[in-house]
């Protein structure tokens, strides 16, 4: 695939610590197209050896508007379901970059391990002496390694490590939209997670066409309404959440978006620090980036100040919990016996959605109605198919639930241009099916 | 036709043992497979790149450039091995930037004697810069050893010219005068012979000497003005006085052979027309017949190794060594915007010059995983592959020491020794002849 | 990002960060501190939130340090041009930024 590729998949056995590397077929993304459709076409090849496959989108890391994730495909150790998790911030492109489209991860290793994929080379490296630290610790020892801050990770906590049905998948410092126990799929795989790095570069078929429609595109979203609002205090907001705004605002440093996401869909709070402070903090963790509104209104709910609802994060972050599994099952309303709840926690999440994908992302259109009438079933038929086409070509899942002008046809439109593939809706809609099945 | 394709086809022909003759016509040369009587029988070159100590990057311009035109029989050379195996077994050997002192330090005496040797039996030495200025005669230790040929400087002053750029080291103290730079970046030569029939054309200054010489057939190139691009470190008729109607490319025979002198960077990788004079004069003066005096005991120190890795070892050797790159790269990578500097010897060393030779190879491992095998010498890819490592691990240190504000000196220096060694024994490797026998002129 | 992205287009014609010249410092995660780093012919501008900083390049902050005339360039990121042979657009980084955080005066 010579295109918006790198033209490589990787397989790991962790067992065998083999290591191979096949081409990705042009056949395979025509027929696929890219994201979890091929995510999800190795995981029913692989399917025998529980898989982990890590996938990127088809245009992820482009100049398409909002091609920022990648994903995680495989069977939620707690729902039995196979389902899909975003990866976003900027770990999602990374992976491109450090050389591979889609990653199997199978087999159990004997010993912790972590893998570092870095510019087309993957290494299954000894874990043990990040064995045991929490994902803070864990990402600065790993860029410290590495000696490089960009160094960009999917690590588990404690949580992992002990096989917690809550464990999250976090990415760098921050809690990840990871509702499926994909930690405890890691912890059990005594994989402590990986670190990537790369400085790749993609082809694109027709970059000229490529470039001037991404730009084009970028142009008709910038006229959209939601473009003068950023943060989680917007979105929730926006779901009909009266006073978070004015609960949030006290403690909020900025807001920052995804790549090349024209919405701010994280919110940085300091807790430690002067949220107003301009100037590097001399405090080493003032405090936490937020991207889970779900999670956010869970604490909220409970009656936590929104300083504490920050602490609280901070503390499901560095532990590798999933912020809203512990919302709603700790049963406690005070930050340190929500803390105290992590290690015992148990009860059944509230999943929303047929489970394929991540409650993380609000199961409503926000900030613009899509056409929709309001009618609850159509609401989530539209969310899930909005979520495939998200996963599918690499968009960030809560910036398409807000921008209609990202439609289904531009996104084929851009994917034709790119690799001059005749990539069809019929192929789009086979491909959303089989993974809404 | 694209010229370095032109040239790189050429190569190739000569390489196949195809008989091809360059003559001097009166406005350029002309290379064709049919002899005439005043042409020359062209050659396949054997070329040495000097990479050792004092050298700063730009010999990779010209690896880049003898790549791209196909001169592939490169030899990679640090201050051992011209002064321990000599040079007689090349044609051509280029010193370009860097630090003139440094080099002639670590090349010493009996490197000058083998440089002087090499090119009074009929080798080509072409020196850029910092090479331009090491032949020079000079009463300046440790240069004195190497009292080649009678060329002055006119960038040389007793009194230091007032600077036009705050802040910007013009000059270097030289005993009681200043040799000092007039200016920076592009500069416009004007051809005096035929090595190319663009008589006037540009490339680029770092430092490099305007030239006098007493016997003005010498000259092949004169400094005829500046550009748009030319940055001015003095006041700018002072920098015309120094530089203008100087020689800027010199030819001087020594023996059989001669030594070619460069002021600017002819092999910058952005001006292919002073790229095409390089090779001109390469073709040009090769297809003497060189007297080779090494005998066949001394060949065999040069002869390539005759362990031959292929298949898996092969594979798994290049992917160590792809391994290793990448980790040395990345972690360069998180040196690149702390500003951070370091004075090894007379010359400052910045983090992004790490990334420049790590670059350099990097491009490279492509070709080499597409390779079937490598003859190498026994204990070389072992060799490689430490110096990788080694390389990697000191460059972590770097980052570490300058996250803790320890001072970093120390592995810098380290580093950039590695850097060096590494990137020879890298080259070695990638340029090794894959054809068995280069059928002799 | 978009930013590198695109200056990196303008110059390998392909979607990389290498060889941006407008670079988006953000090794400071946890502190939640950005800035912008652009690289010009002799001029590194590092626009931090506190403001903007120039620093000649090849000289280390400390202004007492000289740059050497003699260095040669490193030639791994060329020096902004503006974007001066993209006629239909200008600055690229300007056209792509979605917030329209840059602007050229």
């Amino acid at each position: 695939m010579e295109y918006l590729s790198t033209d490589k998949i990787l397989v790991i056995d962790l067992a065998t610590s083999e290591i191979e590397e096949t081409a990705l077929d042009e056949s395979l993304v025509s027929e696929k197209i890219g994201g979890a459709g091929i995510t999800k076409y190795l995981y029913d090849k692989f399917q025998n050896d529980d898989p982990i496959v890590i996938g990127t989108g088809l245009l992820t890391g482009t100049t398409c508007p909002a091609s920022a994730i990648g994903l995680i495909t495989a069977k939620s150790p707690v729902t039995g379901k196979l389902c899909h998790c975003p990866i976003i911030y900027k770990v999602g492109i990374e992976i491109k970059f450090s050389g591979y489209d889609h990653i199997v991860v199978k087999g159990v290793s004997d010993n912790p391990v972590y893998l570092w994929i870095h510019d087309g080379v993957a290494d299954i490296s000894d874990a043990s002496e990040i064995w045991g630290k929490d994902v803070w610790e864990s990402t600065d020892s790993l860029r410290k390694h590495v000696g490089d801050d960009l160094l960009q990770t999917m690590i588990i906590g404690k949580a992992g490590e002990n096989r917690s049905d809550y464990a999250q998948i976090c990415y760098n410092y921050w809690s990840s939209p990871d509702r499926f126990g994909f930690g405890k799929l890691f912890g059990s795989k005594k994989l402590k997670g990986l670190a990537f790095r790369g400085m790749g570069l993609i082809e694109v078929a027709d970059h000229e066409n490529f470039v001037r429609r991404s730009l084009e595109i970028l142009k008709e979203i910038k006229t959209n309404d939601f473009m003068t609002k950023k943060g989680i205090a917007e979105i929730a907001s926006a779901l009909g959440e009266a006073g978070i705004k004015e609960w949030l605002e006290p403690i909020v440093h900025r807001h920052s978006a995804d790549y090349f996401t024209p919405y701010a869909t994280n919110t940085a709070v300091f807790l430690d620090e002067d949220p107003k402070r301009v100037e590097e903090s001399k405090v080493a963790e003032p405090g936490v980036l937020i991207s889970d509104v779900p999670a956010l209104l869970a604490f909220k709910k409970l009656g936590l100040s929104a300083e504490d609802t920050g602490r609280a994060f901070k503390a499901c972050a560095k532990y590798g919990i999933d912020p809203a599994a512990v919302a709603e099952l700790s049963g406690k309303s005070s930050l340190q016996e929500i803390v105290d709840s992590f290690d015992g926690l148990s009860g059944t999440v509230t999943l929303k959605g047929k489970g394929h994908f991540s409650s993380w992302c609000p199961l409503k259109p926000i900030f613009n109605n899509f056409g929709l009438s309001g009618d609850a079933a159509k609401d989530e038929t539209w969310w899930e198919r909005r979520q495939a086409i998200a996963l599918i070509f690499g968009i960030q899942p809560i910036f398409s639930i807000m921008c209609p002008e990202l439609s289904e046809e531009k996104l084929l439109e851009l994917s034709r241009i790119g690799t001059e593939l005749d990539l069809t809706q019929d192929i789009l809609d086979r491909v959303v099916a089989d993974l809404l099945k | 036709m694209n010229l370095y394709q032109s040239y790189a086809d050429i190569n190739y022909e000569l390489s196949q043992g195809k008989a091809r003759y360059i003559i001097k016509g009166d406005t350029d040369i002309r290379i064709s497979g049919v002899p005439d009587p005043e042409c020359r029988r062209m050659r396949y070159p054997k070329i040495g790149i000097y990479a050792g100590s004092g050298t700063s990057h730009s010999w990779l311009w010209f690896v880049d450039m003898f790549e791209k035109m196909g001169f592939l029989n490169l030899f990679f050379l640090d201050e051992t091995a011209v002064k321990n195996y000599g040079l007689d077994h090349l044609d051509v050997m280029v010193i370009s930037g860097g630090d003139t002192f440094a080099v002639a330090e670590s090349l010493g005496q009996r490197g000058a004697e083998n440089i002087k040797s090499f090119v009074v039996h009929g080798g080509i030495y072409i020196g850029s810069c910092a090479g331009a200025y090491l032949p020079m005669n000079s009463s300046k230790k440790p240069l004195n050893m190497f009292n080649f040929i009678d060329v002055k400087i006119t960038n040389l002053s007793k009194t230091l010219p007032e600077s036009v750029r705050d802040s910007c080291k013009f000059c270097t103290s030289y005993g009681c005068d200043f040799v000092f730079h007039p200016v920076r970046e592009e500069v416009r030569l004007k051809s005096t012979n035929i090595f190319t029939a663009i008589s006037e054309f540009n490339a680029p200054m770092y430092g490099g000497p305007g030239m006098k010489v007493s016997d003005t057939t010498t000259v092949l190139a004169y400094y005829c003005g500046f550009t748009e691009k030319t940055s001015f470190l003095v006041n700018e008729a002072i920098a015309s006085k120094t530089l203008v109607g100087q020689a800027a490319i010199v030819r001087i025979p020594s023996g059989k052979g001669c030594f070619y002198l460069f002021g600017p960077h002819l092999e910058h990788p952005d001006y292919p027309y002073a790229n095409k004079y390089v090779a001109d004069a390469i073709f040009w003066e090769t297809g003497k017949c060189k007297e080779m005096t090494i005998s066949d005991n001394e060949k065999s120190k040069f002869a390539v190794g005759t362990e031959i890795l292929s298949g898996k070892r092969a594979n798994d050797f290049i992917r160590e060594l792809k391994r290793e790159l990448s980790n040395s790269r990345i972690a360069a990578s998180g040196l690149e915007f702390i500003p951070i500097r370091w004075l090894i010897g007379k010359k400052v060393y910045e983090p992004e010059k790490i990334r420049v030779f790590l670059e350099s190879m990097w491009k490279r491992i492509k070709p080499l995983e597409k390779r079937e095998g490598f003859k190498i010498k026994p204990g070389l890819t072992e060799q490689i592959v430490k110096c990788a490592k080694q390389t990697t691990e000191e460059i972590r240190k770097i980052k570490t020491g300058v996250d803790n504000s320890i001072d970093t000196l120390n592995s810098a220096t380290l580093a950039f020794d590695l850097l060096h060694r590494l990137s020879i024994s890298f080259f070695e490797l990638y340029f090794q002849d894959p054809i068995d026998n280069i059928v002799p002129h | 990002m978009a930013c590198e992205m695109a200056c990196s287009y303008h110059r390998d014609d392909g979607f990389a960060f290498l060889s941006a010249c407008i670079v988006a410092y953000r090794a400071r995660e946890k502190r939640d501190y950005f800035g912008i780093l652009l690289k010009e012919e002799e001029f590194l501008k590092v626009a931090r939130p506190e403001g903007l900083e120039v620093n000649r390049i090849g000289e280390a902050a400390d202004p007492n340090k000289e740059a050497d005339a003699s260095a040669k360039p490193m030639l791994l990121r060329e020096g902004c041009d503006l974007c001066e042979d993209m006629d239909d657009y200008g600055p690229m980084c300007i056209v792509i930024c979605p917030v329209d955080a840059i602007t050229l005066e």
